[in-house]
């Protein structure tokens, strides 16, 4: 039985050799702020500046990266575990650093936080889960449903196991609805593995439904080329095995990540010549971020 | 020209908004038999959903989101117990959270005598949740009332219905005495008993003050405290369940806010609605809220 938990798994082995090289330098940029700006949210929590829970989305970054190419003003709904997307959207970070710092200038005035984000500004329209898990699925297919317009929705292997997901699933197949759906597949509900919660895998049960589906890792290029290759007319499920690397809340570690795909698309990118470049995007983000955070 | 049903009405307003403004209806087997007591017309813009009682929701919050201002039918009270969850969990705290409304006009149908699960009226629920508006519009100019309210917010509303109701034309008015010996609050198809009781105890030579109750939340106490301060002492009756419930609530904001008057509650008893006539607990009668009276003004509680 093919092993699922790898970081190659049905992906493509050359798939960064199909795509331009400022978009890749984008994508890997898109990844490295996203992490630069976690490790200023973990020294935050360190330092007790932020005192709520946050959601960190340190190790599945790729995936944001890759799926935002793709997201020009359509609505976006996401699980509680969503800071990449938010950063991949180029949504305001100020306005994201002072929501986690609780203060009125934050996207929510300070009040919601890391979980419940909400960003509806610079023709970006970002909507954020508030703490039921896979409550953004329904609402994706609603949405879609109601505005005839393509919506991205993204959610966890937990959520697929709440009935209202599946239903809201089989619902989008009924209506043909033009719907993205991408699950973070983290293997983990906080700590509890997929294995030990369900013998079925989410990608076979939209096939039943009736919808096409796919089911890999976090390879961004691989991503890159299913995501560009969706014709919209139809809902798609996406169900990508990612490596989370914190905590399900807060910033402790538990151990070592099966596979740690910033590192796989460094390195990718630096055999393709790109390694002046790699380093530049590197510099600049620690210095992004860090004037973000500490000035 | 003739004057309108409630029913009449609830279809003429949800015509004028899935024809004319763009708005969406969402329920389950609404366009078949009887189409809700004629209450959903026949036009564009009605979603037939399928039997997913807890995506359904989701589905008329998601609509929400996209600017469509959804009507959502839950034939009865008790699937609110199912589809809540997007409701008061999501759409409810949007505002206060991200100054953003998810306005969905929830229409949740109770009913008498139609078993253990369908007759439940749970109003008290939404009441429960901080940003609901939760009214129990009777008659027509209710309805229209709840309905602009609706419009000119953007929040979500529940809104407490009743099959009894449906036929209803006349408008109910408070009819509040000086000096009364009681005043009798009521919600729901409750009214419609309170005002045989009130009857009743008026030919008895009681001076009986009536006030109905449409708007459960936000609730105006001043505008009913008036006639609690002009009478000896007060009842609020419901059609739910007693304990955590909507006159329970209400008798107490009204002592809070009426010093030195008791206000009692009476509602349907902590039972089950059985489908069996003798057991079927349903809304207070003009005959229980004629004991209960009586009990009150003897200085004794209701309930006792």
């Amino acid at each position: 039985m093919e092993e699922k938990r790898t970081s190659s798994y049905h992906t493509e082995e050359n798939a960064l050799s199909c795509i331009a090289d400022d978009t890749a330098l984008r994508i890997y940029g898109k990844i490295v702020r996203s992490r630069e700006m976690e490790y200023q949210v973990i020294k935050a929590v360190e330092e007790k500046r932020v005192i709520a829970p946050v959601y960190l989305t340190l190790g599945q970054e790729a995936v944001a990266a890759a799926l935002t190419e793709f997201i020009h003003g359509e609505m976006v709904f996401t699980q509680h575990r969503a800071h990449d997307i938010y950063l991949s959207l180029g949504a305001d970070l100020g306005k994201f650093r002072d929501e986690l710092l609780g203060l009125e200038s934050g996207f929510s005035g300070g009040r919601a936080g890391s979980s419940c984000l909400r960003y509806m500004e610079d023709g970006i329209r970002l909507i954020g889960h508030h703490g039921l898990i896979g409550e953004n699925v329904p609402q994706a297919v609603g949405a879609s449903l109601a505005s005839g317009e393509c919506v991205f929705c993204v959610f966890g292997d937990g959520s697929a196991e709440e009935d209202y997901v599946l239903e809201s699933l089989g619902y989008a197949v009924t209506k043909q609805l033009p719907i993205l759906f991408v699950c973070m597949d983290n293997d983990l509900s906080i700590l509890t593995k997929v294995a030990e919660r369900r013998s079925w895998d989410l990608a076979q049960v939209a096939s039943g439904f009736g919808m096409e589906s796919r089911d890999l890792s976090d390879c961004p290029w691989t991503l890159y080329e299913i995501f560009r290759n969706w014709d919209r007319k139809a809902p798609l499920l996406v169900n990508v095995r990612v490596c989370r690397e914190r905590w399900h809340s807060g910033i402790g570690i538990d151990g070592e990540r099966e596979w740690k795909r910033n590192e796989i698309v460094r390195e990718q990118l630096i055999r393709k010549g790109l390694e002046k470049e790699v380093m530049q995007i590197e510099d600049d983000a620690r210095e992004e971020m860090d004037l973000l955070w500490n000035n | 020209m003739e004057q309108l049903t409630l029913a009449q009405t609830i279809q003429e307003i949800t015509r004028d908004h899935l024809e004319n403004h763009n708005g969406l209806l969402f329920g389950q087997c609404v366009t078949a038999v009887g189409w809700v007591n004629g209450s959903v017309p026949d036009c564009r813009n009605i979603v037939e959903l399928p039997m997913t009682d807890v995506a359904g929701a989701g589905f008329a919050v998601g609509a929400a989101l996209a600017g469509r201002r959804p009507i959502f039918v839950l034939r009865f009270q008790d699937f609110f117990t199912l589809n809540c969850n997007q409701i008061i969990h999501y759409a409810a705290i949007s505002k206060e959270l991200h100054h953003q409304g998810v306005p969905v006009f929830v229409r949740c149908i109770g009913t008498d005598a139609a078993g253990p699960v369908h007759s439940i009226m749970l109003h008290n629920i939404p009441m429960y949740f901080p940003g609901l508006k939760v009214y129990a519009p009777m008659t027509p100019g209710e309805y229209r009332e709840t309905w602009n309210d609706f419009m000119n917010d953007d929040i979500p509303m529940f809104v407490s219905e009743h099959r009894s109701a449906y036929q209803m034309k006349e408008e109910l008015h408070d009819h509040i005495e000086d000096n009364a010996d009681i005043v009798l609050y009521g919600i729901s198809d409750a009214r419609t008993q309170m005002l045989l009781a009130a009857e009743k105890l008026r030919e008895e030579g009681l001076k009986v003050s009536t006030v109905h109750i449409m708007k459960l939340k936000p609730l105006d106490v001043g505008r009913l405290t008036d006639a609690i301060n002009k009478a000896k002492a007060g009842i609020v009756i419901d059609n739910g369940f007693p304990i955590c419930g909507a006159a329970r609530d209400i008798a107490y904001q009204l002592m809070v806010k009426a010093p030195g008057k008791k206000v009692y509650a009476l509602s349907s008893e902590d039972h089950v609605k059985c489908f069996n006539p003798a057991q079927q607990n349903r809304t207070p009668d003009s005959v229980k809220i004629i004991g209960a009276v009586r009990k009150v003004l003897k200085g004794e509680c209701p309930h006792d």
